[in-house]
């Protein structure tokens, strides 16, 4: 114990954490963002979308409430939800996406227990007390996992299940289908990009089973959606799909 | 707090080196300084109390601070200590010298080196014993395992840690010592290693394993030794034996092995750095580890464990050099820190660290040409490539047509071109002073030759791979090896051919290296800054490469016109004479060029040399007689530099060097002129070179020494007298004839044979400074103590080849500079 804490600080000491979004050298107290980017983080307000759970400001008013019939980024409107809710943490702003992208493509995993600590924050205010069976990350293909060597939302999911003491399920749900990026798609070829690439390993196990999935940022929804509807088809009773950010 | 502690750290390191090898201090100074640094660490954070702690307790910056300076000392402690032990291993080996024969007991530290002929092995701990005298030398000694010996212990036969014992001479390291030439023997010193001793009969050599048993990692090493032993042969036995050097040479490293016109070839093409195995082989390698691992496990954590496993193997198949050290230890802390502290760390850190704990490790690597080059490289790199991609790079707009085509072109054309670009400007001080020479196609064909590379390296890898485990495809890769070796060097010479393709400059005076780096330091920090500069980006960023390249441009002429004085070098050619002349008008003259035998002096000293200063024509080259110890090296100047006129005294001879000589000259076309007493060669104004010898009376009859041509060089008081191999019968004629004899420095004849430089010579020329060309313990026995003692009568000032290396006399035409090598 004394020798990992002695390894660390020697390494810190020649490595010091540096802001993920400024570069800042870090301060003892804070944790992967500088004070100042950490006032960039905004949390999703509340109330949030019943079905995507996008933040009351982003929703169209009608008569000074918030109209969430209207969702500007709810899939519900154009096609079948599979997901029963969805929720986020953060909005999409520069900075989470900074955090997001670091995540993704330089390899810094340190984010992920970030991301999963405001996730928990998030989940302990506004989840209505569901049970969870399991938690489920959005896979990856496994060629694209082998070209960046992780998944991201699995690792996410990781610190998420040893916050909150639910079991994760890695190998149930699969991608079967080598998609294009979806951050190189318009919103349209999203849902087509996406639809029917996720398939089920062991449907049984899911029979009436309540699963979080767990994604990095909510952009339409197709994924989620995609995913959820693997899910629900192999009789996955209830489907919370929660994400870190959501744009 | 510092943005980069660790660059911080090793900066204070650095300056702690550079200040113990300039400044000898006294160990006890800096022992109690470092004591008293401690103690005051220790009480500030442990024992101060608690009640004055709110007001002075230390900050966190401040122990940081206090840290530097003991890393600052501790720098200063390992210089001192290694300029301590320089001296006395000197001192010691310079007493054994006398001893002849000795028997010498030692372990080998590093792994033993193979070259064409010989095995170059370093001892440490070594013991010297001769009866029942035994001495205990420090720093290294090295053996040189040559002939029937070498034949004894192929590769893989012996390791670290093994027991040496040789029977044979222990030597100072000698090398020939010309300014801007290579210094073997510094070299070596540079590395620690005071001493050689030469083995060719196997009975006088015995390598044991320790008494203990090897311990595993030598057992790891030894293994090592015999892969690289085997593929050494898989690489001769299936390919050209051209090919195959070049290929193996770039899979480990060995850019030893390669003919000298092959590297010539290489270091005009600026693709020299591919035989130091470095970030490019390592980064590969790294990739291909990588993704092997991930494939096979499909689990981070073990594929990173693996690779890092693998790099540090790689690292002892190439010997453990500087540059694929620091390559994999970048590449290793990177994947570890990922594991460990679950975040990338930044290159800049890294590359400090590395920087730290190699010269803490080994604090002579600070002067060492591969450490500076390999990490200067890097901190180019790191420094300058965000300038760069600031500045060209293509910067598509999302959700455009092309946008991973750009995506691309940015990847594999843009940045290449970037870091060749950055590695190219950052080195280009240091090139220059190391080489030179700087290529100035190196931009261009790097971006060409460096894919080649990766692909011998990858087939070449594969290839030794696949003769031990699957045969069968061995011949593709062989030949693919093979291809892409060939076409490697077919690149390399054509670009290496194009005119223009590479510069001689002398080297930069320190001062303006200084301002160099200032300005390229100076600039990307401002580039970092968050100022209104930062805000003009690219413009600003213009500014800054811009300033750098002029401050370069404007300096070279400013060096160049330093030659406003006449220099005269004497240079350290062995036995034998040679002198280069630069004039003040700028007009070159080389007086006789050194031996062919055993080595042609001309190749191995005179051409290197003349190409460092940047010479490309001579003037004037005078034969002062047909001796093989005058005219040996010639030939090959005559055949590799452009020669106005060629001098000689009118002597003939009937041995071989005298008539190679003679075919050069039909060859070449040289102009050939035969002078005699009281002629003037002209073309040196305001010099003024009369003849002095031979006259038409003696010539022919008393022997060709004593026909050698005599020189008197005049530049305003400065006067030189070139005596050749002149004898008593030449100076009694010249002082007869009444010729103005008068000079400041002379040459002696014949090296110091005292058939020469007679008294009365002497005093006819009654001169200040006495050169001796001689060559170090030669067999002729000059220069004669006789001779010196004659100099010593006089109170003359002499100096010696063979003792203080090339000589150079520099002159406004007033006063003298003298300075020799170390």
């Amino acid at each position: 114990m004394i020798i990992a804490e002695t390894v660390e600080a020697v390494l810190s000491f020649f490595f010091p954490a540096r802001c993920a979004v400024c570069n800042e050298r870090l301060k003892e107290s804070e944790e992967l963002l500088c004070d100042v980017c950490r006032q960039e983080i905004r949390w999703i307000d509340l109330p949030d979308c019943p079905v995507c759970g996008a933040g009351a400001s982003k929703m169209p008013r009608s008569r000074g409430k918030p109209d969430f019939s209207h969702c500007p980024t709810c899939p519900s409107r154009k096609r079948p939800v599979y997901f029963d809710r969805c929720f986020s943490a953060v909005y999409y702003n520069d900075t989470a996406a900074e955090i997001v992208k670091n995540l993704k493509f330089n390899r810094l995993f340190s984010a992920s227990t970030f991301m999963a600590r405001l996730m928990f924050i998030r989940m302990q205010e506004n989840f209505s007390p569901i049970k969870f069976d399991c938690i489920i990350p959005v896979p990856l293909h496994p060629r694209r996992q082998r070209l960046r060597g992780y998944n991201q939302a699995e690792l996410i999911a990781e610190e998420l299940s040893r916050l909150i003491h639910i079991p994760l399920a890695t190998e149930l749900l699969l991608r079967t289908r080598f998609t294009k990026k979806q951050t190189e798609l318009t919103p349209e070829d999203r849902y087509f990009n996406v639809n029917d690439a996720f398939a089920v390993r062991e449907p049984e196990l899911l029979n009436d089973k309540k699963v979080l999935l767990i994604d990095d940022v909510y952009t339409t929804g197709s994924t989620l959606n995609s995913a959820a509807k693997a899910l629900k088809l192999a009789g996955a009773k209830t489907v919370i799909a929660f994400t870190f950010a959501h744009s | 707090m510092y943005r980069h502690p660790a660059l911080v750290l090793v900066s204070f390191l650095i300056a702690g080196l550079v200040i113990g090898r300039f400044f000898v201090l006294h160990p006890l100074v800096i022992f109690s300084a470092l004591a008293i640094l401690i103690i005051f660490y220790i009480w500030a954070i442990y024992i101060q109390p608690a009640s004055r702690a709110r007001t002075s307790r230390l900050t966190p910056s401040a122990r940081g601070d206090l840290l530097f300076l003991g890393v600052f000392f501790i720098g200063i402690l390992m210089q001192c200590q290694i300029v301590e032990e320089e001296q006395t291993a000197q001192k010691l080996v310079a007493s054994i010298e006398q001893y002849g024969n000795v028997e010498v007991v030692g372990s080998v530290t590093g792994l033993p080196r193979y070259r064409e002929h010989s095995i170059f092995v370093s001892l440490a701990n070594v013991k010297v014993t001769r009866k029942e005298k035994v001495w205990h030398l420090p720093g290294k000694l090295q053996v040189v395992i040559c002939g029937k010996a070498k034949k004894q212990f192929p590769e893989g036969s012996f390791t670290r840690g093994d027991i040496v014992r040789v029977f044979g001479k222990v030597q100072r390291p000698v090398s020939l010592r010309n300014p801007l030439l290579f210094n073997y023997a510094a070299y070596l010193r540079q590395k620690g290693i005071y001493a050689t001793t030469l083995v060719y009969v196997p009975q006088l050599l015995s390598i044991r394993a320790p008494p203990g048993g090897r311990t595993l990692v030598n057992q790891v090493l030894l293994l090592i030794g015999k892969i690289r032993g085997y593929a050494y042969q898989q690489f001769f036995s299936r390919m050209k034996p051209e090919n195959a050097t070049v290929a193996y040479s770039v899979l480990f490293g060995k850019s030893h092995s390669i003919n000298p016109q092959e590297r010539q070839r290489f270091i005009d093409a600026g693709l020299i750095h591919l035989f130091a195995v470095s970030g490019l082989h390592t980064g590969l390698l790294t990739l291909v580890l990588f993704l092997f691992f991930i494939t096979i496990t499909s689990n981070l954590r073990l594929t990173i464990i693996f690779t890092v496993c693998g790099l540090a193997f790689y690292c002892a198949l190439v010997g453990f050099r500087t540059p694929v050290v620091r390559a994999a230890f970048m590449a290793d802390v990177y994947l570890l820190s990922l594991l460990i502290l679950r975040r990338p760390v930044r290159g800049i850190d890294v590359l400090a660290t590395s920087a730290f704990i190699v010269l803490l490790c080994n604090p002579r690597a600070l002067f060492q040409a591969d450490f500076q080059l390999s990490y200067l490289s890097v901190f180019g790199i790191l420094l300058l490539k965000p300038v760069l991609e600031n500045l060209f790079y293509l910067h598509p707009t999302p959700h455009t047509k092309h946008r991973q085509l750009a995506h691309y072109i940015n990847k594999f054309a843009i940045d290449p071109i970037q870091v060749v670009f950055a590695v190219q400007i950052f080195l280009l001080p240091l090139l220059v002073y190391y080489y030179h020479r700087f290529s100035l196609i190196g931009f261009i064909s790097n971006i060409f030759a460096v894919p080649l590379t990766l692909f011998i390296i990858l087939f070449g890898g594969l290839y030794v791979l696949s003769t031990a485990i699957l045969p069968i495809v061995s011949p593709l890769l062989v030949f693919l090896t093979s291809v892409s070796t060939e076409t490697l060097r077919f690149f390399t010479s054509l670009s290496a051919l194009l005119p223009f393709s590479a510069v001689s400059s002398p080297p930069l005076p320190w001062w303006a290296i200084g301002v160099y780096y200032m300005l390229l330091l100076g600039g990307s920090y401002v580039q970092g800054l968050r100022t209104p500069i930062a805000r003009l980006r690219g413009k600003a960023q213009l500014l800054i490469v811009v300033t750098a390249i002029c401050a370069l441009l404007v300096w070279i002429p400013i060096v160049q016109h330093q030659h406003q004085s006449m220099t005269v070098y004497f240079l350290d050619v062995g036995q034998g004479d040679s002198a280069f002349l630069q004039f003040p008008n700028d007009n070159t003259m080389l007086i006789d060029g050194g031996r062919n035998f055993p080595r042609d002096m001309g190749q191995m000293v005179i051409a290197p040399f003349l190409n460092a200063l940047g010479v490309e024509q001579l003037d004037v080259v005078v034969a002062t007689h047909p001796d093989a110890d005058h005219i040996g090296g010639l030939p090959y100047i005559l055949q590799n530099f452009f020669v106005g006129r060629l001098i000689e005294g009118g002597s003939v001879s009937d041995t071989k060097t005298f008539k190679r000589l003679q075919k050069t000259i039909h060859q070449t076309g040289t102009p050939v002129y035969i002078v005699t007493r009281n002629d003037e060669i002209k073309g040196f104004e305001p010099a003024r070179v009369m003849v002095l010898n031979p006259s038409p009376d003696i010539l022919g009859r008393y022997g060709n020494n004593n026909d050698s041509v005599v020189l008197r060089i005049a530049y305003q008081k400065a006067t030189f007298l070139f005596t050749g191999d002149a004898e008593k019968t030449a100076e009694d004629s010249m002082l007869s004839s009444g010729v103005e004899l008068r000079a400041v420095v002379l040459k002696a004849g014949h090296h110091g044979s005292r058939y020469s430089s007679s008294p009365e010579f002497l005093d006819a020329v009654h001169p200040d400074v006495v050169i001796f060309s001689c060559g170090r313990n030669n067999r002729y026995g000059h220069p004669h103590p006789e001779v010196i003692e004659r100099l010593k009568q006089r109170g003359i000032r002499y100096y010696r080849t063979d003792e203080q290396g090339c000589i150079t006399i520099t002159t406004d035409g007033r006063y003298l500079r003298i300075q020799t090598e170390k």
